[in-house]
């Protein structure tokens, strides 16, 4: 009869399943680490390349939040403003209130227009600057009218607008309606193409991570035979395969926040001044936290998925 | 135990590697195989390992039939199984120390025990002083002692070896046989596939020849046969 096999495995000595599997885990990615830091160079150009296709998309989204948000600002109530000219311009704009379809009338005078003019252009020198060069002040009177929320549809909007042009005394009329409406147009069209933009490049990092893990794996054949001999599961062998791409997908996603980070920098004063030609005060801004996170995210979670669709067959292929 | 019932193994190619062969291998015990080159020893060996399955007949080892068993079964199975092969299969970037201690690793066993358990194999080998060395510095000789290292490590239930002392003088082939003998002792079932006759027949364990595939002389069954 056969002793029991005191030399056997000692299962006292091993460590508890999800310690073991933390150990993988360490060891896999210290493993993983040490593959990177031996091909800086290729490591370097690939975490670029996926900084680059994550930075595309994500710059499209900055710019789409910040013309979204210049949109947001407006209460979405359409207003028209009304130039006047004559003495009583004050009560002909007044008496508009009365109207069925008018909600207020705010009445601003040539003097305070002027005077709100010089304080967005910085014209008031002291001396007059370029407005001494006019013959009294050259602004006309202006009524902002705001229609009543049942009466703010484009259509009637542009009635009323009509109607107001039709009235003694007025000199023009201007509706803040259309700029919007495009406005708010274009933002949509910016918003669909940042998502087809990203979906395209989040494919290209797919394909990027997936070429470079089909290639390590290539590269440790014998090895992954050896440690199936061993004993050695599917999940096991995958796992540094896996660590390889949330790293490479990490570092693109650190890179595309440099990348932004820099690109944002580069256009945000060019981009400053031409909104303050406008009289905005519009600002490109940085990386917002969210927008960090989600490009952090989103690389590790490509690169993950990369390395997973290529490995696991590749892997299963590879038998001792 | 190993139970071979009526084993088969027919290659892609047509070669037929093992014919009808039954086999028998108590726990505990050292077997010999012999036999000239393919006669079947390789195939037999990788059956039991789980790298080939039978075209005919079961394999089963310590009640299990190898061919029933999952992906995830057979990587378990095979921790319990140290292996020892004729090419070494040594890792060559990892150290001496990395390489015994892969079977550890996978185990899951505490650092502290994979250094106690990789540095006693490395010792019963000789090759303590060596375990910061990468194989391509070792001799091949070395090379085959730390394979050995690496599959007795895991201080398995079943030991399959395949020439294990086909690169070492004969000094180190008795002190390699003698450590198989010490695990035999212990409990675990070992079958080596040589054909070192010389080698063989100073230990009187039992010997199975195949030629062909098929299994030609068994001692065993010879003893048997001259107690009866």
């Amino acid at each position: 009869m056969a002793r029991r096999p005191e030399a056997a495995a000692d299962p006292r000595l091993r460590l508890a399943r999800p310690a073991a599997w933390a150990l993988h885990h360490r060891l896999a990615f210290r493993e993983t680490l040490g593959r990177l830091g031996s091909e800086r160079f290729s490591t370097l150009l690939v975490v670029l390349t996926i900084g680059v296709a994550l930075a595309l998309p994500g710059l499209l989204f900055i710019s789409v939040e910040r013309l979204a948000s210049l949109t947001d600002r407006w209460d979405g109530t359409p207003r028209i403003n009304v130039f006047l000219t004559g003495a009583d311009a004050e009560a002909v704009a007044l008496g508009w209130q009365t109207k069925p379809d008018v909600a207020a009338v705010t009445y601003q005078s040539p003097e305070a227009s002027l005077q709100e003019l010089m304080a967005a252009t910085g014209l008031d020198d002291g001396s007059g600057g370029i407005l001494a060069g006019f013959d009294g002040n050259p602004l006309p009177a202006v009524a902002i009218v705001t229609p009543r929320p049942e009466a703010a549809s484009p259509a009637r909007v542009r009635a009323l607008a009509a109607e107001l042009e039709s009235e003694p005394g007025v000199d023009g009329v201007q509706v803040d309606l259309e700029w919007l409406q495009r406005l708010q147009a274009a933002v949509v069209l910016m918003e669909r193409l940042a998502l087809g933009l990203g979906a395209l490049l989040a494919l290209a990092v797919l394909l990027v991570v997936g070429s470079l893990t089909r290639m390590a794996v290539a590269q440790c054949h014998d090895e992954i035979r050896v440690l199936k001999l061993v004993g050695g599961s599917d999940g096991f062998v995958l796992r540094p395969f896996l660590y390889l791409g949330v790293l490479l997908g990490l570092s693109g996603g650190l890179a595309a926040i440099l990348l932004l980070a820099l690109a944002l920098a580069f256009f945000s004063v060019p981009v400053a001044e031409l909104a303050r030609s406008y009289g905005s005060d519009f600002r490109l801004g940085g990386v917002s936290p969210g927008l960090g996170l989600l490009l952090l995210a989103g690389g590790g979670l490509l690169g993950w998925l990369g390395a997973l669709l290529t490995a696991r067959r590749q892997l299963r292929a590879i038998e001792p | 135990m190993i139970e071979l019932t009526g084993v088969s193994k027919r290659f892609t190619n047509g070669r037929e590697a093992l014919q009808n062969l039954n086999l028998t291998l108590p726990r505990g015990t050292l077997t010999f195989l012999t036999g000239h080159s393919g006669a079947g020893k390789s195939t037999l060996l990788k059956l039991l390992l789980r790298m080939e399955l039978a075209s005919r007949g079961q394999v089963s080892v310590g009640g299990v039939n190898l061919a029933r068993m999952s992906r995830r079964a057979v990587a378990r199975y095979r921790q319990r199984i140290g292996v020892v092969f004729q090419d070494h299969l040594l890792l060559p970037h990892r150290s001496v120390f990395d390489n015994v201690a892969i079977p550890l690793v996978i185990a899951g066993y505490r650092e502290v025990d994979r250094a106690r358990r990789v540095r006693a194999a490395l010792s019963r080998v000789g090759l303590l002083d060596k375990e910061r060395q990468f194989p391509t510095q070792l001799s091949a000789g070395e090379q085959q002692r730390v394979g050995i290292a690496r599959a007795v490590v895991n201080r398995p239930t079943v030991l399959l070896a395949d020439e294990p002392t086909g690169n070492l003088d004969p000094t180190l082939s008795r002190e390699i046989m003698g450590l198989f003998h010490l695990f035999q002792q212990v409990g675990v079932t070992v079958l080596i596939a040589t054909h070192d006759l010389e080698l063989v027949e100073g230990f009187g364990d039992r010997v199975v020849e195949l030629a062909d595939g098929r299994v030609l002389a068994d001692s065993e069954e010879v003893d048997d046969g001259a107690q009866a």
